[in-house]
């Protein structure tokens, strides 16, 4: 692919990414619920967008095809998840967007604050999301690197396309806030929608004729390569099913999802998208299973399945097409990080600063211009992080982000549903759970049922203990349950 | 709702979670539609079905306990709000 088409493309694809920071600059208030929810008026297109974009990351395009390549169409089991997540959006996102409207909370941790009564458990939740999420953040903007700097042949190197995410990313988010976000996002959705169906069409055309000529081709070179558990039988139903939850209930969890339930206009705005999500997530789920496929069909003995998309992209696409496929790559990466860079600036400014340091005095102007310095902090942070971070704990927390949320959901859940949930239970789950999760991933305990997700166990551990702990311990008073449960009309 | 239909929606998730774990192991025909492996093919029916079921939470119950009026709640927040004011 010419490295000056690639730049190009690339440059138009700025200067719109700049215009919609630009416009959401000028239509921004200076308040905090604007600057992170946009002012809570996201219809029902405009936060199916924004969900679809922020939840597929460039892992879609990359890690994906490279899944399909090495177990076949048996992977295509994890895309189960997407239904326990929009089963989650509906039960607990529907809760929070009543609360969110009814007491203004901007995120899952300040809920935790209110509805617990401690400090305590929104810091855990607020700490577990900052380490579940920064090591992430620092890999995107890593890979947005790699991706640059292979693509252009080295024109661009790795710094300057590291800089550049960098930057763009930044200067839109930092303009705009959430607004600025959604918008990119819509764009960059339709970008990475285009980019997916067109090489899954292109390359099956390519290499099989078509998309049937490629399964085909596929079952005739192994059999396994079309059946469950695949060539390495790994994806047994009991693994099929635990990775689901794990990937699925945790994903809910991640600031930057469960933040979207609160942005939303309307209650129906919110059952609507969880009924539409999982079909809009087929059109990422399904096109990788034929582009992995075709891979192994026309590559059969790759060491590298990471590789295949991108050698696929360089070898068999028109150089056109190829720098739609870059910027769909980009897209998908901007779209995650901006939506998680500022969920995270999010739970900080509000949760940290004006809870412990400024609760009383801090306007909303002060408080927007603070979100744009923490922003930049965050960034600097996650890139710190992973450039420089022990290694085997950026590993953890990468491998392990969904995992690590689905620990925080059970107290979400309790909180949305049980009224007899305690701050104590809170706190002792999800301490408890996250440390059984740590050892389990460092092999210090080996489980004795095979084939059941690590995050499960540890799930399982965290349910139990917060159900014993609050069942003995000190309800929480009668006034803040009716603060919260009387909004459901429960009471 | 009443307990024996919140019974009938506990056995029908469970049945679709089951369904989402691919029980179906070991099939690899015939090929839907020329390019859908059986797997896939079932996988994508539980989807559609799990898509239908959550549509009737949604749409068809009152789980998130205030599906019937959310526009007197929105009234209340703005008197709420306009009184604090």
């Amino acid at each position: 692919m010419s490295p000056t088409l690639v730049i190009v493309g690339v440059a138009v694809y700025t200067v719109v990414m700049f215009a919609i920071g630009f416009w959401g600059f000028r239509r921004s208030r200076p308040s905090m619920e604007d600057f992170f929810l946009g002012g809570r008026t996201l219809g029902l297109f405009v936060v199916l967008c924004t969900v679809w974009s922020t939840l597929f990351s460039a892992y879609s395009y990359i890690g994906l095809p490279g899944a399909y390549y090495r177990t076949g169409i048996s992977f295509f089991g994890i895309a189960g998840n997407i239904l326990l997540n929009s089963l989650c959006m509906y039960l607990l996102g529907s809760r929070m967007w009543i609360l969110g409207k009814k007491h203004g909370f901007i995120n899952m941790t300040d809920l935790f604050a209110e509805r617990y009564g401690s400090n305590l458990v929104c810091v855990l939740a607020m700490i577990i999301s900052i380490g579940s999420l920064l090591p992430y953040i620092g890999l995107q903007v890593k890979g947005a690197g790699l991706t640059l700097q292979g693509v252009t042949n080295n024109v661009i190197s790795f710094n300057t396309g590291l800089l550049y995410i960098t930057i763009v990313v930044l200067f839109y988010v930092i303009m705009g806030g959430f607004r600025s976000v959604v918008w990119t996002d819509v764009v960059q959705s339709i970008i990475m929608l285009v980019g997916m169906l067109g090489a899954m069409f292109l390359i099956a055309d390519k290499v099989g004729g078509g998309l049937g000529g490629v399964i085909q081709k596929a079952a005739a070179i192994d059999p396994k390569l079309v059946s469950f558990p695949g060539p390495a039988g790994v994806w047994t139903p009991s693994m099929v099913l635990t990775t689901c939850m794990v990937v699925g209930l945790g994903g809910f969890a991640w600031p930057q999802i469960s933040q979207r339930m609160y942005a939303t206009k309307s209650l129906k705005t919110i059952k609507m998208l969880a009924f539409i999500f999982p079909l809009a997530a087929l059109f990422v789920n399904l096109p990788p299973i034929f582009i992995g496929l075709a891979g192994k069909v026309q590559y059969p003995a790759l060491k590298n399945a990471d590789l295949i998309f991108p050698m696929m992209l360089n070898e068999l696409l028109p150089p056109v097409f190829g720098i739609i496929i870059v910027l769909a790559i980009l897209a998908a990466i901007m779209s995650t990080v901006s939506g998680q860079v500022l969920s995270l600036t999010s739970i900080i400014v509000r949760d940290l600063y004006v809870r412990f340091f400024d609760p009383e005095s801090a306007s909303q102007t002060k408080i927007t211009k603070l979100s744009r310095l923490v922003l930049l902090i965050v960034v600097a942070g996650a890139l710190a992080f992973v450039f420089w971070g022990p290694a085997t704990l950026v590993g953890l927390l990468i491998d392990a982000s969904g995992p690590i949320m689905l620990q925080v959901l059970i107290v979400l859940i309790g909180a949305l549903y049980w009224r007899r949930a305690t701050k104590a239970g809170a706190i002792i789950s999800m301490i408890a759970s996250e440390t059984f999760l740590v050892l389990l991933w460092m092999k210090v305990f080996k489980m004795p049922i095979p084939g059941i997700h690590n995050g499960v166990w540890a799930m399982i551990l965290g349910v139990i203990l917060f159900v014993v702990v609050s069942l003995v311990t000190k309800p929480v008073d009668e006034k803040t349950l009716e603060k919260f449960f009387g909004a459901f009309k429960e009471s | 709702m009443t307990a024996g239909k919140k019974v009938l929606l506990v056995i029908v998730f469970i049945l679709l979670a089951y369904g989402i774990s691919a029980p179906f192991q070991k099939i690899s025909e015939p090929i839907y539609w020329g390019i859908f492996p059986a797997p896939v093919f079932y996988l994508l029916i539980v989807h559609v079905l799990f898509v239908a079921f959550i549509g009737y939470l949604a749409f068809g119950t009152r789980m998130h306990g205030r599906a019937e009026d959310e526009d007197s709640f929105l009234a209340e927040i703005r008197r709420e709000k306009g009184v604090k004011k």
